[in-house]
């Protein structure tokens, strides 16, 4: 009967156990989350907002891109001058948004450069920029795509960069 | 006990998860994605996102796909062929191993994989804000000891224990609970970026047994993308005479458009590619415009997928099973986004396969699942429930609110104030709904009381607070309190969440099916109820302002209160509103006349400026805003209802009524509907 009784009790202090570990853990999960949304939270809403601003990069560059190649003589154009003032109002807005644009003129990075190309050139030195790239708030949405430089195509990769 | 985190490292990329609260959650890498991929420049001790972006300038230092060598002998068949298109040196290391020689250093890919672990397990550390010791890895079934322990050791290396390596279609069978059925037979369909998986599983006692896989290591989306680039590429030659695939950018945003439009297949029937600037020739910049349509991509890439459906039949005869024996089909990897590869798995099993978890992550997700079973911390009890439908109650006109909506964790509650519909109201009831509709009427009752001994009081004023409360096991408690008296009366109802799965989607597709309707009565039960109780404050305005106003403007007013009132008995909706506009108008006619007549009395200050009445609602707030300024001490809400002591106040309360008018309607719309 007290044997009956003992292992009873063994078998609720378990489950009080198992419980209290579960309860514990449940709430330590919870206050951390609590943590971590607070503190979070600043970061998650420049995440979204950084794809949206992501997605208008493209438009950004293709009206940069059509601006750059017209002829001294349709500068002159009302049309013109005002998509030129669109443009910069455009880039206002991202600029206030924590947009700006990463210096792509120095040495090779792929933290913030993207290499889509290689030619003859002055090793690592970016010589050409294919797509600008951007930094939303310091964080980086848009690596620059960069034509890199290198001596020739089989030379060894030097060690100077780490 | 510190957390096992469940790591999927993939081909192509990898993806880690961990349990939090009891459900796995997928940890973002240091960029800010779910998926983190397997590329790595080990000279430079460069992982993942970074190392693919320097590809181009060190081809001969970056590793990926370093799985495919993963525990496998220098002349292993597979290896031999890897070797031919991976663009680093692959050689025989001790043991005839294959290893990557990168700048003379030889790295076993152990080693390769394990910087792409250090790399998960440092974000996984910063997610979490502790050290992760401890992981759950997963590897393809097909994979054979020594490759299992080529896998073990990247997660030493990375200083990881590796508490346990279990196989991927596995992880993906518990991700979905499949280990909870009753023993049966599984098929896991993983078509990822760069490989294809088939498997079959057989789970007894909870345990599975892999019986077959097979599959095919150089099938996946990028092949699918090649296939839209092809056509792409084709099209613009025809169109343009000019060939993008000599032009190493043009091909890249080419490559990066036909993935685009792909993903955007697998939601809508056709997708608009356009590449501005692609190209240009003498006669300037050439742009690449075109349409692709889903049809058209699902000819394109029928044989693909039926490449797929012959590793399958091998798969199914290897395990002595046939396709209609399979219980439970599981979908993995993101190229089973596309409804043609779902459409194509249905119909060869004759069943829907699971896919709700995404297929990028569903390995991870099963990985993080098991993990928190080792750990401890996936237990049966710690299953919290939810509630299946919205719980509410009927309010004014028979409309629905809610107090706790569906899939709400419990236990749980929530407490709203309401008030009474009529002057001098002695009780309210309270009828306890369950359901997704908006109307009271098309809702599950679950039980009513009454609430009485309200003291006599106008309608809106008495403070009824209703509470709801649900405890673990899904007994919910209704309780209402008359704010001024505290009595309190309350009802117990049981079973409110043991609803079956059927009946829940019933009601679920029954409240979608009949949104929009439901929707629209509900607004005009709402522009009744405002009305209504613009008829009660303004005749109240009225006769609290007595002989203040002068008998023609009473007069127009009162014509107005009579004309909308008919149209509350008979009227459209329409009809409703716009009688109800123009009395809210008329009624601040009331106020200006009033606030004249005390300009004139004495202050000087504030000469009105509202000879006319204002037209738009947006220049009647503007005006109350202002007034709101000017005097220092707030309108009590519920003014004195008796003559006002003082004329100031007679004006304050007119002026600010016009913008309460609108709170009121709000708050009376809830009102409890009188017994």
């Amino acid at each position: 009967m007290s044997k009956k009784k003992n292992k009873e009790l063994e078998q609720l202090q378990n489950r009080v156990n198992d419980l209290e570990a579960q309860l514990k853990r449940a709430v330590a999960d919870y206050r951390n989350l609590e943590q971590r949304v607070s503190t979070g939270r600043s970061e998650l809403t420049s995440f979204v907002g950084a794809e949206l601003v992501k997605r208008l990069l493209p438009v950004l560059d293709h009206l940069e891109q059509a601006l750059s190649g017209i002829s001294e003589q349709e500068k002159q154009s009302g049309w013109v001058k005002g998509v030129e003032l669109a443009v910069k109002e455009f880039n206002q807005i991202l600029a206030q948004e924590g947009l700006d644009e990463i210096a792509a003129d120095g040495l090779f990075d792929p933290s913030f450069h993207e290499a889509v190309d290689i030619q003859e050139g002055e090793d690592n030195k970016i010589l050409k920029v294919v797509r600008k790239g951007y930094n939303l708030n310091g964080k980086v949405i848009r690596p620059a795509g960069v034509v890199v430089g290198r001596k020739t195509e089989s030379v060894k990769e030097d060690s100077t960069n780490g | 006990m510190a957390k096992i985190v469940g790591i999927d490292l993939g081909t192509t990329n990898s993806c880690v998860a961990v349990m939090e609260g009891g459900k796995p959650k997928v940890i973002h890498s240091a960029e800010g994605e779910n998926i983190i991929p397997s590329v790595v420049n080990p000279t430079k001790n460069i992982v993942g996102r970074v190392a693919k972006r320097q590809a181009v300038v060190n081809p001969k230092e970056t590793i990926f796909s370093v799985k495919r060598l993963m525990g496998r002998k220098f002349d292993d068949p597979e290896v031999k062929r890897d070797k031919e298109w991976l663009p680093y040196t692959i050689k025989s290391g001790k043991n005839n191993m294959a290893v990557v020689e990168v700048e003379g250093h030889e790295y076993t890919p152990q080693e390769i994989s394990a910087q792409i672990l250090q790399k998960i397990k440092a974000d996984a550390e910063s997610y979490l804000g502790e050290k992760v010791t401890d992981a759950v890895i997963t590897v393809p079934a097909y994979f054979d000891d020594a490759q299992r322990q080529a896998t073990k050791q990247a997660g030493e290396i990375a200083g990881l224990n590796v508490q346990r390596i279990i196989n991927e279609p596995t992880a993906a069978a518990l991700a979905y609970g499949l280990d909870k059925a009753k023993a049966h037979t599984i098929a896991v369909y993983d078509l990822g970026g760069g490989t294809f998986d088939i498997s079959v599983l057989d789970l007894g006692e909870g345990v599975f047994e892999v019986k077959a896989t097979n599959g095919d290591t150089h099938l996946g989306g990028d092949d699918f993308d090649q296939v839209i680039l092809d056509y792409l590429a084709e099209e613009f030659k025809k169109e343009q005479g000019i060939d993008l695939k000599g032009d190493k950018q043009a091909l890249q945003r080419l490559r990066d458009a036909a993935e685009k439009a792909k993903i955007e297949l697998s939601s809508s029937m056709e997708a608009a590619i356009s590449i501005p600037f692609v190209t240009a020739d003498a006669s300037g910049p050439k742009h690449l415009e075109m349409k692709l349509s889903r049809a058209k991509l699902e000819e394109m890439v029928k044989p693909l997928i039926d490449k797929s459906f012959e590793a399958v039949k091998s798969c199914l005869k290897d395990a002595k099973t046939d396709s209609k024996d399979i219980d439970e089909v599981v979908l993995v990897g993101g190229m089973t986004r596309m409804p043609a590869v779902q459409k194509a798995v249905s119909d060869f099993f004759g069943k829907e396969p699971h896919k709700g978890i995404n297929p990028d992550e569903v390995v991870a997700v099963g990985a993080a699942i098991q993990g928190g079973v080792l750990g401890g911390e996936v237990k049966d009890v710690l299953l919290l429930d939810v509630t299946p439908l919205t719980l509410g109650i009927e309010t004014l006109g028979g409309v629905r609110t809610p107090l706790i909506p569906r899939n709400t964790t419990i236990p749980t509650s929530k407490s709203e104030v309401f008030s009474t519909a009529a002057d001098n109201q002695p009780a309210v009831e309270i009828n306890v709904l369950q359901g997704e509709r908006e109307m009271a009427a098309d809702n599950k009752s679950l039980g009513r009381f009454v609430l009485d001994g309200i003291p006599p009081a106008p309608r809106g004023v008495p403070q009824v607070e209703v509470a709801f409360d649900i405890d673990a096991n899904g007994i919910l408690n209704v309780s209402a309190k008359d704010k001024a008296t505290s009595k309190e009366q309350k009802i117990t109802i049981t079973g409110s969440t043991g609803l079956s799965k059927e009946e829940v989607e019933k009601m679920t597709k029954e409240a979608e099916a009949h949104a929009e309707e439901d929707k629209k009565r509900k607004e005009e039960i709402e522009i009744r109820n405002t009305a209504d109780s613009l008829v009660y404050s303004t005749e109240r305005t009225l006769k609290d302002a007595g002989d203040k106003v002068s008998a023609e403007i009473r007069t127009d007013v009162e014509q107005k209160v009579n004309e909308l009132k008919e149209a509350l008995k008979s009227g459209s909706t329409e009809d409703i509103k716009t009688k109800a506009d123009t009395l809210a108008e008329s009624a601040q006619k009331i106020g200006s006349a009033m606030y004249k007549d005390q300009g004139t009395a004495g202050q000087t200050e504030e000469q009105p400026k509202t000879e006319e009445a204002p037209k738009t609602e947006e220049a009647v707030e503007g005006e109350v805003v202002e007034e709101e300024n000017r005097l220092s001490h707030g309108f009590p809400l519920r003014v004195n209802f008796s003559l006002c002591k003082a004329i100031k106040e007679i004006k304050v309360y007119l002026l600010k009524s016009v913008e309460i008018l609108q709170e009121r309607s709000c708050m009376l719309s809830r009102v409890v509907q009188k017994k």
